[in-house]
């Protein structure tokens, strides 16, 4: 309709974006959906450990991020904080899943047997064993070291999410990588 | 865990996490001096860097999101909310309560610096009584500006354009219109010059 | 054809107008997504009630938009005018472009 050929937003940074969005501007905050979109799939599958959840889980997360960011008190960390939202949203998933005890939507993610074998052989090595690694871990030794090391959360903010004692938590994590070390590189 | 005490002086793994996670704070001289406790926390490190870098690499090979997906998160927010105040908009019939959202003012000021090259606005503000009318209005803006367009002449586009656009849509009395550069970047990169018959179609 | 309906045809047929939406917080609105719930219809973009006509507008960029909300409020008071009405209209616009 409008005769004015919109900006191209792609290229603003983070922090324009997210004060744009945070004023209404929609388009602002799809250009933030289509820049962290995949890095919160990523983080989500990696949470949920299963493919089946994801974009459900990331819409949603993204839904409430929209609601929220008027809240953001620095808007150039907005990626960090989305991080911090699809964490959530995902363990609230997991928890949801525990109460109906649907395991089948378990297990049916394997993270780097699903890339090529070109894009295998480009990864880094010491990412690949990581991703091998991370992958064969334990599922609760996993959940806590991908919210510790990638989301950043402290013991204590695990520990509410997971209902798990800040003691368990801290010797899964603690367990975690020593497994994900000795899996990568053998550092004995 | 007893593999745990093979060769760290008596440490645990565990104990090493606790003392990484506290950035080595308070300097411990039983781990920091121990060849074994100082080999775990190296590659307690190096595990704690390759998991961001990880996830980013991931990212990098998951397929686009698809358009549904993205429509379906477009659909659901709720755009209302942002509406911010009613400004008033005057008519002589007393049967008529006409008025235009803060929001949209708001959009239309951010459509308007959209069309200068040179900069990108980022927080837009009516300042004042916008709910009076007549009042004196300072439209407050912030902007990153890029490299290579000079900021005097770029904001001063700035304000006419912000200016004729509420001109044309409204009837606020706009006393001014501040501009802070709150950044300066790289401009994005331009498609190349054979592109531009394209871009205008 | 409800008198909701009409005055929604009548505003969406003044130039530069892009849509018309449904009104949150107007007087009747209440009422009116209570019975869209009931007989299971989308509630009406204007609201009517005995005293007032609410409706919020959207307005194309390239039309100025103060002056399409006066026209809309002309053409709906006309419409009104006609059927012998004299409510309070109560227009806002609420996205332009």
């Amino acid at each position: 309709m409008s005769e004015i050929r919109p900006r191209d937003l792609d290229e603003a940074d983070d922090r324009t974006l997210a004060v744009r969005a945070a004023e209404g501007d929609v388009r602002a905050f799809e250009a933030i959906v289509r820049r962290y979109g995949r890095l919160m799939r990523v983080y989500a599958r990696r949470i949920l450990n299963s493919n089946a959840d994801v974009d459900d889980v990331v819409q949603e997360a993204f839904v409430q991020a929209w609601s929220k960011l008027p809240e953001l008190a620095d808007p150039a960390s907005v990626k960090t904080w989305l991080m911090r939202i699809v964490g959530n949203r995902s363990i609230d998933r997991i928890r949801r899943r525990r109460e109906h005890a649907d395991i089948d939507a378990v297990a049916e993610y394997a993270a780097p047997e699903s890339q090529s074998p070109h894009a295998k052989a480009q990864a880094a090595s010491l990412d690949e064993a990581l991703s091998r690694a991370l992958s064969e871990l334990p599922e609760d030794q996993r959940r806590c070291w991908v919210l510790r090391e990638i989301a950043g959360y402290s013991y204590i903010d695990i520990g509410a999410e997971l209902e798990l004692p800040v003691s368990t938590v801290r010797g899964l994590i603690a367990r975690a990588r020593k497994n994900l070390i000795r899996e990568m590189e053998g550092w004995r | 865990m007893n593999d745990d005490r093979d060769d760290l002086d008596g440490h645990t793994i565990e104990e090493l996490s606790d003392y990484l996670d506290a950035d080595r704070k308070p300097y411990d001289p039983s781990i920091e001096n121990s060849p074994g406790c100082r080999i775990a926390l190296d590659a307690l490190e190096r595990l704690r860097s390759a998991s961001l870098r990880l996830l980013e690499a991931e990212a990098s090979e998951e397929p686009e999101p698809d358009e549904n997906w993205i429509g379906g998160i477009l659909a659901n927010i709720g755009r209302e909310a942002r509406a911010g105040r009613r400004i008033p908009i005057e008519h002589p019939d007393p049967a008529a309560d006409l008025g235009i959202t803060e929001g949209s003012v708001r959009g239309l000021v951010r459509a308007a610096a959209d069309t200068v090259d040179g900069l990108i606005v980022g927080r837009t503000a009516l300042e004042g009584d916008v709910t009076v009318p007549g009042e004196p209005i300072t439209v407050a803006l912030e902007a990153t500006a890029y490299f290579g367009h000079p900021i005097p002449a770029t904001t001063e586009l700035l304000r006419e354009a912000v200016r004729s656009a509420l001109a044309l849509h409204t009837d606020l009395l706009i006393a001014a219109v501040d501009v802070t550069v709150v950044d300066v970047h790289h401009a994005p990169p331009r498609p190349p010059a054979g592109d531009d018959a394209e871009e205008e179609r | 054809m409800s008198l909701a309906s009409e005055l929604q045809s009548v505003a969406e047929a003044v130039p530069g107008v892009t849509g018309v939406f449904p009104t949150l917080n107007a007087p009747g609105a209440v009422i009116g997504t209570a019975i869209g719930l009931v007989t299971g219809t989308a509630p009406d973009a204007v609201i009517v009630t005995d005293d007032d006509v609410t409706l919020t507008i959207g307005v194309s960029a390239s039309a100025p938009a103060v002056a399409t909300c006066r026209a809309v409020y002309a053409a709906l008071a006309d419409h009104l005018a006609a059927a012998s009405l004299t409510p309070r209209i109560r227009i806002l616009v609420a996205q332009v472009g």
